[in-house]
């Protein structure tokens, strides 16, 4: 499979691929996410740091998309992009940074058109998982909206309910899902 | 490029010095009455600035704690980051104006989360670093002038100079401070051109200082290490400032006029400026008030009376109500 | 294959780094997700404020009053002469960049206009244009802007994303408070009618009912008593919760979210307990039942309009001295604004905790201290049955308020508590706690749904550090003391921390408090199972 070449310009390859992503952001703030080391000032670029290097590693070792590895890192990158300035497009696309990257890596060096379209596959399916990965954050942030609005005033809500429980409908019918309580230590 | 806007009223500002003191009148034009009308400039400038911020109140005492604040008296206050007293507010304001504690407060050394775990002192502590040399620095050179205005130079002042030439590598020998200046505002300038995010800041009116203070210290350095100038004549002139009975003597070169013009131009602009952070830094309600607003009332001298929705009002809207839930009320 | 004929760098057309814009060029994009709803119009004319509109922010034209740039020029005007932290803050600031990467949102979102030097910048341009000789003569070059529509919009959209948690104050060598500057900038704001509804509404219904949701005063009552019910089926106590005593020693002040809302509700347990074990002489107020001001994130003269109800409450029941419950800032205003702009209080008398004689001189003046320095007392002079165990199902850590922590340095009082109710308690890395807190990100009027994405950006540096302690230590809840954080902390963790709940400090006090009488516990205030208190080890914990 050649992975061996792969690994040989691995950093490299990181190397750029984190500076593309980077480049997604405004230039100033791209310094500063790139300057910061400090992991707790700089929660995203850490996050950049560590999730870009897990994912290309996972893919040069070909691991699938769906292994728990892949899944976390992609999550803990895709989740900050899903609220951050970008369209669903902008989001993701920085995935398929890494065809063109990896081509202009390899670009003097002849590479088997086989083994880049083996690696071209293995980037669509990271982007159907991080497609997977946006839509579940995305749809969290709605969750989290409408459980926020119900434990604003959730102890009126409640005593609301407490009139059906006399009538005979259980009090907390319905909410062990979004109650906060209903998901300690999940 | 705002830099280049400053970096070219810079250049103007030497030419015109350095060679309008040549021209006839120009030396009396530099040497006297230019340094008389930014030394008015400024004092007027900075008392107008000064009793300006003075005259608008302290409605609210808004000190940013940044400690633990006095309450029990088995906890510990600390009293120079959290002063409930004057004794500790002096304490906070002598470490801020002398130390610049809070710029120092970004400078952390910790293990970082980078593929090889490491420790890397934050990039800001050069900060804290820069501004530190060029303060004091600027501080120390400006009291080693005081040699040209007194005559016989104080004790103090000479042995100023002597420490800060303690490193003998030339002759004469280099002053500590010299080099200091000339690195810290490098590095100050540096960062606004460098760091991306400094640089999407600064404006024009950052710029133009820190270019400005390199132009003076610049031109001090060289008359001092490279072209001799007349200190005698400079001394002549000084003197004669101070006393109000202004001579120019002959043969002073362009290049110390040079000097003397920025140095004007830096005492005039200095009002106008972002520069009065030297003065404003005592007025800073953040910073200058102690954080003892429960233990001693503050005084708004404009607080006015405002619409307030009094029990009266409350309890008219839901008397029934309340009556109807067994609370108590007022008029029944 | 072609496509080794094609440069490398058109296989995949990217669009790399968005074209560097000046930041005086105003521009603002209202995506959705980051801008709060516009106020309604009738909240506005209840309180008497002007220029009230039917609009939404991203409408192409606003409902500005004609005179509109003469309103904020006046406004500006005005403000200079009254607060010299504005004035010396629009002259002195050096642009150093200490502040840049302080701000949670700055962080979060990276969006460079949240740098809080920029956030400063948008209305110090205005300030230079219009009142410095420098920005008069020189415009743009001494960083001067024209004041614009454009303008506005920026200001409205920034403005409403800072927090006023005042972090980059703590870091700036002049004190500069963007806190001021944005309570200044919301100020010139409203007077053009444009307000946020998330402010607006629960300001009109705090000035109205005392409470942010609007609860008429049965409705108060109904909660409180449905509190007491669901605490003696927990401990088999019935309590006394007092509402409108006159002659109570004590007027006790709490956030109206603790009635209303969760997790909040269980710390109004831990009070409710607390205050029956010690058999305090308190009583709640329907009428002052709002602690938290929504004022302070609307104007210095809200602040004060709704403040007046906590005194004059005080004087009308007769009370001798007030405490204050777990907010954030509700204690801003308390300690820094509440004496000066409705004091004295004169008719109070200095706090005296009935059960330790502690004398509170710290608060001689307002005569108002919080709940964990009278806790903490409490504790220290062994006052309190405390059985730490009782929380063993949780592993703590302390999120410090920003208010709390930067407006009164109220640090080592409720850490002291935790330590004495808990035996599990992880402090966060240091650069996020304490004075260097960082804000939960939905403060200061931030924290509805419509600005979901925003405040999960800003959240991000303080989830991050959650999370943080949670892979380290097994953390599996967030403590604090402030209304605000109650109620945005959980959906903040649901989103980048799931697993760790948010629960008040005098919830786990609650917990922790064995009480005289009660019955064999098995659940803590939630009604979870406690760790080693089964069925089994009911006998073992009423020997403690």
């Amino acid at each position: 499979m050649g992975e061996l070449i792969f690994q040989d310009k691995k950093n490299v390859i990181l190397e750029r691929w984190r500076d593309s992503i980077l480049n997604t952001y405004p230039r100033d703030t791209a310094g500063f996410l790139h300057r910061e080391q400090d992991r707790f000032a700089n929660p995203v670029g850490y996050v950049l740091t560590r999730e870009t290097a897990t994912l290309l590693d996972a893919l040069l070792n070909g691991e699938p998309p769906s292994s728990t590895q892949v899944r976390n890192a992609l999550d803990e990158l895709v989740k900050i992009r899903a609220v951050q300035d970008f369209s669903a497009a902008e989001a993701l696309e920085f995935i398929l940074f890494l065809k063109r990257i990896v081509r202009e890596a390899f670009h003097d060096e002849d590479p088997d058109p086989g083994e880049l379209a083996d690696f071209d596959i293995r980037v669509d399916r990271l982007i159907l998982a991080a497609f997977d990965s946006y839509t579940n954050n995305r749809e969290r942030i709605f969750t989290i909206r409408v459980n926020e609005i119900k434990n604003r005033s959730i102890k009126l809500l409640e005593r609301a309910n407490l009139l059906f429980a006399e009538s005979g409908t259980q009090t907390h019918s319905d909410d062990g899902g979004t109650d906060p309580r209903g998901s300690k230590g999940g | 490029m705002r830099f280049l806007v400053s970096l070219v009223a810079v250049l103007v500002l030497m030419g015109a010095a350095y060679f309008g003191s040549a021209s006839s009148g120009g030396q009396y034009l530099f040497g006297v009455i230019i340094p008389y009308a930014a030394i008015a400039l400024f004092i007027a400038g900075v008392l107008y600035r000064v009793l300006g911020w003075a005259k608008s109140p302290v409605p609210f005492r808004i000190s940013t704690t940044c400690g633990q604040q006095r309450s029990l008296p088995w906890i510990k206050n600390s009293t120079l980051d959290n002063p409930h007293g004057t004794l500790g507010v002096l304490g906070r304001m002598a470490l801020e104006v002398l130390f610049f504690r809070s710029l120092f407060r970004n400078t952390k050394a910790q293990i970082h989360g980078r593929p090889a775990f490491r420790f890397v002192y934050g990039a800001d502590k050069y900060l804290w670093l820069g501004a530190l040399a060029f303060h004091w620095s600027f501080l120390l050179i400006f009291i080693r002038h005081y040699r040209f205005f007194a005559e016989p130079v104080p004790g103090a002042v000479l042995g100023l100079q002597s420490l800060d030439g303690i490193m003998q590598v030339w002759v004469p020998s280099v002053l500590i401070t010299n080099v200091l200046i000339i690195g810290a505002l490098v590095y100050l300038w540096g960062r606004r051109l460098v760091n991306p995010q400094v640089r999407y800041i600064s404006l024009a009116a950052d710029h133009f200082p820190l270019l400005l203070l390199l132009s003076v210290a610049g031109t001090g350095a060289y008359m001092r290490y490279f072209s001799k100038v007349d200190l005698i004549g400079i001394k002549q002139l000084a003197m004669g400032l101070v006393s109000f009975a202004p001579v120019v003597p002959d043969g002073l070169a362009p290049l110390f006029f040079t000097h003397l013009f920025l140095v004007c131009v830096l005492f005039a602009y200095f009002p106008v400026s972002k520069l009065m952070h030297m003065g404003g830094i005592f007025f800073s309600p953040t910073r200058n008030l102690a954080n003892n607003n429960r233990a001693a009332r503050h005084i708004n001298p404009w607080n006015y009376p405002v619409k307030v929705h009094t029990y009266e009002e409350y309890e008219d809207e839901f008397r029934d109500v309340m009556k109807a839930a067994d609370m108590p009320v007022e008029k029944e | 294959m072609a496509e080794k004929k094609l440069k490398p760098e058109e296989l995949v057309q990217i669009e790399l780094s968005p074209p560097a814009r000046e930041w005086m060029d105003p521009s603002v994009n209202f995506r959705k997700g980051t801008w709060n709803y516009a106020a309604v119009p009738d909240t506005l004319d209840y309180l008497g404020l002007p220029n009230a509109g039917k609009w939404s922010p991203p409408d192409e034209e606003w409902p500005l009053p004609d005179n509109w740039q003469e309103i904020i020029h006046n406004g500006i005007k005005e403000r200079l002469e009254k607060y010299r932290s504005f004035k010396v803050f629009m002259d002195i600031c050096v642009r150093c960049g200490a502040c840049a990467d302080k701000c949670h949102f700055f962080i979060g979102s990276g969006d460079p206009k949240n740098m809080p030097v920029l956030r400063a910048e948008l209305l110090r341009s205005i300030y230079r244009n219009d009142f410095t000789m420098a920005g008069k003569v020189l415009g743009k070059i001494a960083g001067g802007r024209k004041l614009s529509k454009q303008i506005i919009k920026e200001w409205f959209y920034y403005f409403f994303q800072c927090t006023e948690c005042r972090r980059c104050s703590v870091f700036c060598p002049y004190g500069i408070d963007t806190a001021e500057i944005t309570m200044i900038g919301r100020e010139l704001l409203s007077l053009l009618g444009l307000g946020i509804e998330w402010v607006c509404t629960p300001l009109a219904n705090c000035f109205r009912t005392g409470n942010h949701l609007g609860i008429q005063p049965h409705g108060f009552k109904d909660s409180l008593e449905f509190a007491v019910d669901e605490l003696e089926e927990i401990t088999g106590i019935r309590v006394n919760a007092p509402i409108n005593k006159k002659g109570a020693e004590i007027l006790f002040v709490a956030p109206s979210a603790d009635y209303f809302a969760s997790p909040h509700y269980y710390t109004l347990l831990g009070y409710l307990a607390l205050f029956h074990e010690l058999g305090l002489d308190y009583t709640w107020s329907s009428y002052a039942s709002e602690g938290g001001n929504f004022g302070l994130f609307h104007s210095h003269e809200m602040i004060k309009r709704l403040n007046s109800k906590i005194y004059m409450e005080a004087r009308r029941l007769g009370v001798k001295w007030i405490i204050g419950g777990e907010c954030g800032h509700m204690w801003r205003v308390l300690n820094q604004y509440m004496d000066t702009m409705n004091g004295p209080a004169d008719f109070l008398e200095v706090p005296v905790s009935p059960y330790t004689g502690t004398k509170f001189e710290h608060a001689a003046s307002t005569k108002m201290i919080h709940i964990s320095e009278f806790t903490a007392d409490l504790i220290k002079h062994n006052k309190l049955n405390l059985d730490p165990r009782r929380n063993d199902h949780w592993v703590a850590t302390y999120h410090d308020s920003c208010n709390p922590a930067r407006s009164m340095g109220l640090l080592e009082e409720p850490r002291f508590i935790i330590k004495n109710v808990a035996n599990n308690f992880h402090e966060m890395p240091e650069n996020t706690i304490r004075e260097q807190t960082f804000c939960c990100g939905s403060g200061a009027g931030l924290g509805t749904d419509e600005n979901m994405e925003m405040r999960l950006r800003g959240g991000l540096p303080r989830a991050n550090a959650v999370n943080y302690v949670k892979d380290k230590f097994g953390v599996n809840v967030l403590l604090c003391m402030c209304a605000i954080d109650k109620a945005t902390l959980p959906p903040l963790l649901e989103y980048w921390v799931p697993g760790v709940e948010v629960a008040g400090v005098h919830e786990l006090v609650g917990n922790a408090l064995v009480m005289k009488g009660e019955r064999p516990r098995t659940t803590d205030l939630r009604g979870e199972p406690m760790k080693g208190f089964g069925d089994a080890a009911g006998e073992e914990a009423q020997d403690v």
